[in-house]
């Protein structure tokens, strides 16, 4: 805000700096971790769940100002504002991932998402991206009061504020399965439901997807979309506990409904950006399958852990995805992916990497994607219940129905004959890009081939619910 | 005689929650859609406050300025999009807002 234009560089240094460094306590917690912290009268939590987390959240926000200093940079956009707005958004983050009331959360939830709301709009003359970001905020507001009138009724029900207090009352007083806190239960998961954008509350995404400038894209399908499950995952487990068959039951239909809605809508999509949103719908149903069934049995440590797994994987293979399309709609000058014929022999690494991104996506082995649908659908079918055997088959046939969409994109890029052949223009893939390209092909591949380093997330997710 | 008790205020308080929902879903304006919203909202303060009341503790009343301090930072935001818009096309109606299909 105060430098001069020539020198806002030094806000993307001094931001990725920051980030970087900010790695630093997480590990030293890490460390030194004995057993759970707790903070504010029980209100605010260390434990390895929120570490590790943390990690994650604070690991996309580096990769997402590593993708913006290019992009931020070639066009008339604020410089200093988009970092400062992004780092709020990750501080709600983080905050969301250690909250232990409901004050806690909903403040988390709220900082991380209404600077979104400002970057989704950040073309400021451009229709498209007006009109995102005010589809986003609207929805986001109604999302928001939705949450706080189930949290009201919460408060109003059992007179605490604290989720130990709150679940410990609702049980004593058997009160779990009562209308009200049903009715609570439901407001919280349609509050929720917008901000990880499954059917029928995803309206608003491919929308405001496609508007934001693609950066902000990036972190929204994924960073936003971390919270708020991270969200989820805390209420209904820490909360709503004692009532999860009925809460199980509708997230089971959710879900069965967001796979297979977003990959039929994304069949149809020519502009990978919304391909990709549709895509990350679909996405976030296998997400949500192993809480939802998780909630039908009671066995939540294996859904947390199925999750969680998926989530972060997801996170970096998703980056990775937004990166290729950055990439190549910069080259090939189109919005319209079947227009890119041939341009991975422009760029073979860029074409590489597409090529691993979206076939982990599809959950191809030995990618990481694949790791994630496998965790995925061992807790869907070792629930020995039936629900969760039918769900596991909706989505084995999404699985195999998404197969389509991402395999089309490499084979454009590869095989398509060149509409127009311009050999002056020069592939761009500027240093940045190319971190943010290795950083993440390396994820997908050491967890899909030494899936192990995610044995310890189990024992985390005991942690986290025994306390 | 009637005794005005808490179940009033949380019945008023889920009538003006579900007033400003239904507005909210049929509304076209995007700020009459904005004052639905902070009709929602001042119900969960409602909401908060007489069960705060009821409980005769003050953990409620907190809770309502959070709410408060974070309805004002959407309206700032909200207000910034919809003045954004408004420069564009001169209108806030969102039924203007079809660019994006498909």
């Amino acid at each position: 805000m105060i430098l001069p234009r020539k020198s806002k560089y030094y806000v993307a240094a001094f931001a990725l700096l920051g980030t970087l460094f900010s790695l630093a306590p997480l590990v030293i917690q890490w460390a030194n971790y004995t057993s759970p912290i707790y903070a504010f009268e029980n209100s605010f939590v260390v434990d390895k769940f929120s570490i590790i987390l943390k990690g994650l959240f604070i690991l996309i926000t580096y990769l997402t100002f590593l993708l913006s200093i290019n992009f931020i940079e070639s066009d008339k956009y604020y410089q200093g504002e988009y970092y400062y707005l992004l780092l709020s958004s990750l501080l709600g983050a983080l905050i969301v991932s250690s909250s232990r009331d409901l004050l806690t959360i909903f403040i988390g939830i709220e900082l991380a998402s209404t600077p979104m709301f400002l970057l989704s709009g950040w073309k400021k003359g451009d229709r498209k991206s007006n009109e995102g970001a005010i589809k986003f905020f609207l929805l986001g507001v109604l999302s928001a009061s939705l949450i706080l009138y189930g949290f009201s009724l919460l408060y109003g029900l059992s007179g605490k504020l604290v989720f130990s207090e709150i679940s410990s009352h609702l049980l004593s007083a058997s009160l779990a399965n009562s209308p009200v806190v049903l009715l609570s239960a439901i407001l919280v998961i349609s509050g929720i439901g917008f901000k990880i954008s499954v059917v029928p509350f995803h309206s608003w995404a491919p929308d405001t997807y496609e508007g934001a400038p693609l950066p902000v894209t990036a972190y929204l399908s994924v960073s936003s979309k971390a919270t708020g499950f991270v969200a989820l995952i805390i209420l209904l487990t820490k909360v709503f506990a004692g009532s999860g068959s009925s809460w199980g039951i509708i997230l089971v239909i959710i879900s069965g409904l967001t796979m297979t809605l977003g990959n039929l809508v994304a069949l149809q999509q020519n502009n990978p950006v919304r391909l990709l949103a549709y895509s990350s719908i679909s996405q976030a149903g296998f997400i949500l399958a192993p809480i939802a069934i998780s909630g039908i049995t009671g066995d939540y440590q294996d859904g947390i852990f199925a999750s969680v797994t998926y989530l972060i994987i997801y996170a970096f293979m998703n980056l990775g995805a937004f990166l290729s399309v950055h990439l190549f709609s910069n080259y090939a000058g189109s919005t319209n992916f079947y227009e890119w014929g041939g341009v991975a022999r422009k760029s073979p690494l860029a074409g590489v990497l597409t090529t691993v991104f979206f076939f982990s996506l599809a959950g191809i082995p030995p990618l990481g994607g694949w790791f994630a649908k496998f965790v995925v659908f061992r807790s869907l079918l070792g629930s020995a219940n039936s629900i969760g055997i039918a769900l596991g088959v909706v989505g084995a046939i999404n699985a195999v129905i998404a197969l389509v969409y991402y395999a089309r994109i490499s084979k454009v890029i590869w095989m398509d004959e060149p509409k127009s052949i311009n050999e002056e223009k020069i592939f761009q893939f500027e240093n940045p890009l190319k971190v943010v390209g290795v950083f993440t092909v390396l994820i997908t591949f050491v967890s899909g081939i030494f899936p192990g380093i995610f044995s310890y997330l189990g024992e985390v997710s005991s942690i986290f619910f025994g306390n | 005689m009637f005794e005005v008790t808490t179940d009033w205020y949380l019945t008023l308080s889920a009538i003006l929650f579900s007033i400003g929902f239904f507005g909210m879903m049929i509304r076209k304006n995007a700020l009459i859609m904005f004052m639905c919203i902070e009709l929602m909202l001042n119900a969960v303060n409602l909401t908060f406050i007489s069960a705060s009341k009821h409980f005769g503790q003050i953990d409620g009343q907190i809770a309502v300025f959070f709410v408060l301090v974070v309805a004002a930072a959407e309206v700032v935001v909200g207000l910034a999009i919809i003045v954004s818009i408004f420069r564009k096309q001169s209108s806030a109606s969102v039924d203007v807002l079809n660019v994006s299909r498909g």
